[in-house]
């Protein structure tokens, strides 16, 4: 690669283009559309909060849904994390990550919500002679 | 949240650092990759902002 690289001198079109591939094309529209949304996504969830225009559990929902849905947009629009990334690869690696946060997380707090009742019964007598 | 204040400290250190960086070299092949790791580096911090403001500022002025 290198020896190829000296004997043209490092003027080799093809050559320098594969150097320079950052593996998305990155436009200024797709940038102002990302950025359109996200101040959409970010404007509604908060005039519902400052306006209290709906029940906070139906408010919650709703901000908890664009949320979600902003941070897709962030990382379609600004990570350029899509179905074309590495062949697909980068999304399914993040779909895992995304299902093992899920596990942790959700399985944390059933655990530590549950954790009165699946302790082992301690008999009293046991209790005071611990230290 | 201070973990997220850190996060953005180092990230504008950075960024300022590259803008120097940029302003004496130019955009080589270099400072071209050093861009785009401190893209991926910011846009994820602006992911992690959607969780902050969601759960800290709205769900917290709510209750």
């Amino acid at each position: 690669m290198s020896a190829t690289h000296a004997a043209a001198g490092g003027h080799d079109h093809h050559d320098d283009h594969h150097d320079d591939d950052i593996g998305y094309h990155a436009t200024v529209k797709g940038y102002v559309v990302g950025f359109m949304l996200s101040v959409v996504l970010t404007a509604i969830p908060f005039w519902l909060v400052m306006a209290k225009v709906l029940p906070i559990t139906l408010t919650s929902i709703i901000i908890l849904g664009l949320a979600a849905i902003q941070m897709i947009v962030h990382i379609v629009y600004f990570l350029h994390l899509d179905r074309k990334s590495q062949g697909g690869w980068n999304l399914l690696a993040l779909v895992f990550t995304a299902i093992v946060l899920f596990i942790l997380l959700s399985g944390t707090i059933w655990v530590m919500l549950h954790m009165n009742e699946n302790m082992m019964p301690v008999d009293p007598q046991l209790m005071r002679m611990m230290p | 949240m201070g973990t997220h204040g850190l996060h953005v400290t180092f990230g504008t250190v950075w960024l300022v650092t590259l803008m120097f960086q940029v302003g004496k070299l130019g955009l080589t092949r270099e400072n071209k990759r050093r861009l785009i790791c401190l893209s991926l580096f910011w846009h994820f911090l602006d992911v992690v902002w959607i969780g902050v403001f969601t759960f800290v500022y709205l769900m917290g002025s709510m209750r």
